[in-house]
């Protein structure tokens, strides 16, 4: 079969706003208990990638806008040698966007944005696990928990869920106030450092719950207070520090695709003397509800495509509308937030599947004007914070750690890749 | 697991330094077994092709600078430093795009024919402008580039899908002669004729012998 995709509308940008600095590429992984064997993992991968036809493809210029094509070439596992979410040299890699990586016990995916968000790489890397594990011989089921790699991929898994679920909507695009940006001295040699931190899910939850909070809401003030303590405690910053949340709209509609079926809400507080975790914690709960109700999401929704729709823009050659969308999205995009948070949410797995995976992890891929970004994971009760960056100093992710270790009472298990001279 | 009091976490692996803090707590361990990272191979000087690519840079860059200054000092009459920098530009452009990076043969076919063209546009122009760059070179270039992706499709058709992204803009360059014709750029018909002709020929001929997988492909990079 000869199949190709246009890119959706989320990853559009993408495509056009990636470079070194900005690579679009993110990571979803998973830590087995055993050691990975990597012929074992390649022959799992040689199955399952053809479950998952919209991520087995190359990316392909077109006069209007690029596409994707099938790649009917072999996806290559490597072990890891370089450090997370680096560019992509398609090239180099039979033309995939995609690369499948292994080092002791962890089994790495890492995709460009322009192909999945967040949701489609952990289907993925679930049904990867699982086949790995059962060509290891482990006796396990999928429970119907994980997409089969033997069954044939359907259609509404490989739809495009923009237009389908799109409600035109007269939505006028909020011009939002510049956000605080974090500034450092960028690492030498450039790359992106990672640090994680294990902590139990349950534990965060009961906490966050006697808070009338939820996860992503907690983790979201901790975060906006640590970058607070940080920074402007003791200057006069007007700016408000904003946290991106990337919201899954299949939770709002009911999309069954392995594309970027997602939208963003800023979240934000502005910095005063007086302002305490308590605060920030109420203010962020109560815009985070506001802002993911399902008219709002639709709005946001609908001005993006509203964008793509537009017909003179349409007939604009690709090279000039990359042109605008990278001035966009600096000016509209990463001028309005500070950091990006980004909550994969609860993996659930085959219950005969749970003792052979230790944890996962979510890498976000920093950018520019957002060197320290925020991805969080969690399977079997073990959530992980992931904080990548670009930048040397480390007081935002240690005020983070430290607030939830200390103020929070939990039992926080930290490791890095130690990516950068001041590690 | 060693604990970092200051930080109140716990160090998850075989470190002795806090990750956060970067103080010292507790003993190094060394296993495998509790390794997390790889420990990288970092090489900040440039190796390789990118060295040698940025060395030719360096060297054209040096012999179009010098030759711009003595033009200056000489007199800005006569602008011979051109003649010595488009082929420099030229040649820069065949070492380091078309003999040394990755990139796709087809995309270094397209490439070569429109530098050669806008060369000899420059030189054309810079001897007085007789127009046989836009009267006969250009028109034949434009033919070889599409004949040369033709056979590669015909040669290996397993190829076909790479190269016909190639073959449909060597198709739409094919009738640039004529349009410089029409514009008056060019005052010769016969050979932006055979150059457009060629053209329709080739599409006529995709048409013909690949119907389906052309106009797949001409839907797939003209789409909405």
């Amino acid at each position: 079969m000869d199949r190709w995709f246009k890119i959706d509308n989320a990853g559009k940008i993408f495509r056009s706003v990636s470079n070194k600095s900005n690579t679009s590429i993110f990571r979803v992984a998973m830590i087995m208990t055993e050691p990975v064997q990597k012929d074992l993992l390649q022959e799992a991968v040689d199955i399952v990638i053809k479950r998952f036809p919209t991520l087995a493809v190359r990316l392909q210029q077109g006069v209007f806008w690029d596409f994707l094509d099938q790649n009917d070439k072999r996806l290559l596992v490597k072990v890891e040698e370089e450090y997370p979410c680096h560019p992509l040299k398609a090239e180099e890699n039979n033309g995939y966007l995609i690369r499948v990586l292994y080092y002791n016990c962890r089994i790495s995916v890492e995709i460009f944005h322009s192909l999945t968000d967040g949701t489609g790489a952990i289907e993925f890397i679930k049904t990867l696990g699982y086949q790995y594990l059962r060509l290891c011989g482990k006796d396990i089921e999928d429970e119907g928990l994980v997409l089969h790699p033997e069954e044939l991929p359907n259609r509404y898994e490989m739809e495009d869920s923009f237009p389908k679920y799109y409600q035109p909507v007269q939505a006028k695009r909020q011009n939002e106030q510049r956000a605080f940006h974090i500034e450092g001295t960028l690492l030498e040699p450039f790359g992106t450092n990672t640090t994680h931190g294990v902590m139990s899910a349950s534990g965060l939850n009961a906490i966050a719950k006697s808070s009338n909070a939820t996860i992503t809401e907690y983790l979201t003030a901790v975060l906006i207070h640590s970058i607070y303590s940080q920074n402007m405690k003791y200057g006069i910053y007007s700016k408000p520090i904003k946290v991106t949340i990337p919201v899954n709209l299949r939770r709002i509609f009911p999309s069954k695709t392995l594309r970027n079926f997602f939208t963003i809400v800023n979240v934000g507080v502005k910095p005063s003397e007086e302002l305490s975790f308590e605060k920030i914690l109420t203010s962020v709960s109560a815009e985070l509800k506001e802002k993911t109700k399902k008219n709002n999401l639709n709005n946001v929704m609908a001005s993006n495509i509203k964008l793509e729709k537009m017909l003179v823009a349409r007939f604009v050659p690709v090279f000039i509308k990359n042109i605008f969308m990278r001035y966009g999205f600096e000016n509209f995009g990463e001028n309005a937030k500070t950091i990006t948070l980004s909550n994969l949410g609860n993996t659930r797995l085959p219950s005969s599947m749970h003792k052979y995976v230790r944890q996962m992890e979510a890498i976000i891929y920093p950018t520019r004007k957002s060197p320290v970004n925020c991805g969080v994971c969690t399977v079997n009760d073990s959530l992980t914070v992931t904080f990548s960056r670009t930048i040397i100093d480390t007081g935002v992710i240690r005020s983070f750690f430290s607030f939830l270790a200390l103020e929070s009472g939990l039992e926080i298990k930290v490791y890095s890749n130690k990516w950068g001279k001041s590690l | 697991m060693n604990k970092c009091n200051q930080c109140g976490i716990y160090i998850y692996g075989n470190d002795n330094k806090c990750p956060l803090c970067n103080k010292s707590v507790g003993e190094l361990k060394d296993t495998y077994e509790n390794e997390w990272y790889p420990a990288y191979n970092i090489s900040e000087a440039s190796t390789g092709k990118g060295m040698v690519k940025k060395v030719y840079l360096f060297i054209a860059i040096t012999v179009i600078s010098v030759c711009l200054l003595v033009n200056v000092l000489a007199g800005l009459e006569n602008l011979w430093f051109l003649y010595v920098a488009c082929p420099i530009m030229y040649l820069l452009l065949l070492i380091n795009h078309t003999i040394l990076s990755k990139v796709h043969t087809g995309m270094k076919i397209i490439l070569q024919i429109s530098s050669i063209s806008v060369l000899l546009f420059t030189i054309d122009i810079l001897s007085g402008f007789y127009r046989w760059s836009v009267n006969i070179v250009i028109p034949y270039l434009f033919i070889a580039g599409t004949l040369i992706i033709t056979v590669i499709i015909l040669r290996k058709k397993m190829l076909w899908k790479e190269y016909a992204g190639y073959i449909i803009a060597m198709i739409f360059l094919g009738f640039l002669p004529m349009l410089l014709y029409l514009t008056g750029v060019a005052d010769t018909l016969w050979a932006a004729a055979i150059s457009a002709l060629y053209s329709f020929l080739t599409v006529i001929g995709m048409l013909i012998f690949a119907n389906k997988r052309f106009k797949n492909e001409v839907t797939r990079r003209f789409h909405l």
